[in-house]
């Protein structure tokens, strides 16, 4: 082979528009990873404000969620509740075929809060909100220094700002890496599914008592539906 | 929407290319050169976009230089688009009433000529009455880390934004949608070998539905 041939072998090249359901996919699998926990979770991510060793970021389910079918886009439910997981329409959506597409997140690290939108399409971070001293909120003021308060430069307020996207940036690859990794195993189809199988059909049996409840236990199998 | 106030949305690329040694030489000239260029009432122009800064975006007065741009070894910028769009129902009404106007003076019908001269007139009248819909979006260029970040959502933007990014620094953007960041990341090879070969799994197949009475 000559020094300039490339190895190309057939069927090397992953085609990216196959892959578009991982987005709705991995919100759909994150809410229910929540929802699992008590509706947050601890996550180690690099440090990015120090630039050295991990910290810990909590993830929690924010208030608002919207499903589609990834067949049917026209199909849409959009739930918006401070208590979303004590909501039963999630959980009908999913179990009608539904997946998340724009999930509302909060993450919380040290004393940094945000507030964040993550959506399925494109994997924009939506909506962000970064609660911290340099933040609108104090108008570009130290916080607790009001009286004779020094205003921060545009520089510092930039170099500010970028730090919190990075760690949120980190957050959310965090995440991502834990649900791709989930999603790759061969466990996936078989315990994963059928755990967040199960964890719907509980919930719905908890919030909708006329289900047809023809096995007590959630894991029988469930019976069939109109098709 | 800003970037550095408030709340905002963003899109995340991967720049892809080779940077140079010396990257604010090469950069700072291609980014003044297409610089946002205001549109003229008197020219044919319906459309203008370009870099300005993202602190004055409508300062077109301004100055774009390494020192209102470059933190370290970030570039903050912000893309404007600016369009004019002449109404054309009243452009019509006026173009008539003009022609009217003519033809009563004269005692004659107006020649197509004098028409294409008088639509020109009432065009050139109503750009300078009218102003342009601007767009101005944010993006910020980690230059060393190789990503970009870009303060807005809109498909055609983007794409417009993505062509002007390409012709000026010369290097490529790649839209880190989930996809490509499952296609990008560090995985073990069976893991590769298990994404080539990945297809949806549904929660609940549409049998596998429960009885609501």
């Amino acid at each position: 082979m000559r020094a300039d041939d490339q190895d190309h072998e057939p069927g090397l090249e992953i085609s990216r528009s196959r892959l578009s359901f991982l987005g709705p996919e991995f919100l759909t699998w994150l809410y229910f990873h929540l929802d699992m926990q008590g509706g947050s979770a601890q996550l180690s991510i690099a440090d990015t404000q120090s630039g050295k060793g991990l910290t810990s970021a909590e993830i929690i389910v924010g208030n608002r969620v919207t499903i589609k079918h990834l067949a049917l886009k026209e199909m849409c439910v959009t739930v918006a509740s401070p208590m979303l997981d004590d909501s039963g329409e999630v959980l009908q959506a999913v179990q009608s075929g539904g997946l998340i597409y724009v999930l509302a997140l909060q993450a919380h690290v040290e004393d940094r809060k945000y507030d964040f939108t993550l959506n399925a399409n494109d994997g924009a971070l939506s909506q962000v909100k970064i609660h911290e001293a340099f933040s609108e909120e104090q108008d570009e003021y130290v916080e607790g220094e009001k009286e004779g308060a020094v205003k921060l430069s545009e520089e510092e307020t930039f170099f500010l700002r970028i730090a919190a996207i990075e760690e949120l940036e980190a957050i959310v690859d965090g995440i991502y890496e834990q649900f791709l990794q989930a999603r790759l195993a061969p466990a996936y189809a078989y315990e994963t599914l059928n755990s967040l199988r199960n964890h719907v059909i509980a919930g719905l049996q908890a919030k909708l008592p006329t289900v047809n409840k023809q096995s007590s236990s959630p894991d029988m199998q469930v019976s069939q539906g109109y098709e | 929407m800003s970037a550095m106030r408030g709340s905002f949305t963003f899109l995340q690329f991967k720049v892809e290319g080779d940077i140079p040694p010396n990257w604010l030489a090469k950069f700072e000239p291609a980014i003044c050169l297409r610089r946002f260029v205001p549109l003229r009432t008197m020219g044919d122009d319906n459309e203008s976009f370009g870099f300005v800064s993202p602190s004055a975006p409508f300062n077109d007065e301004e100055e774009l230089a390494a020192a209102h741009f470059v933190f370290s070894d970030k570039i903050f910028l912000a893309y404007r688009e600016d369009t004019l769009k002449v109404p054309q129902a009243m452009l019509k009404d006026k173009v008539a009433a003009k022609i009217k106007e003519q033809e009563q003076k004269t005692g004659q019908y107006v020649s197509s000529k004098t028409k294409s001269l008088i639509h020109a007139a009432v065009v050139a009248e109503l750009r300078a009455k009218i102003l342009p819909k601007s767009n101005v979006v944010e993006f910020i260029y980690d230059v060393e880390a190789g990503k970009l970040r870009f303060f807005g959502r809109s498909k055609t933007v983007i794409e417009r934004f993505v062509a002007l990014f390409q012709q000026t620094f010369e290097l490529r953007l790649v839209h880190m949608g989930f996809e490509e960041r499952a296609v990008s990341a560090d995985l073990s090879s069976s893991a590769q070998n298990s994404l080539k070969m990945l297809n949806h799994k549904d929660i609940f197949a549409r049998k596998e539905r429960l009885e609501i009475n």
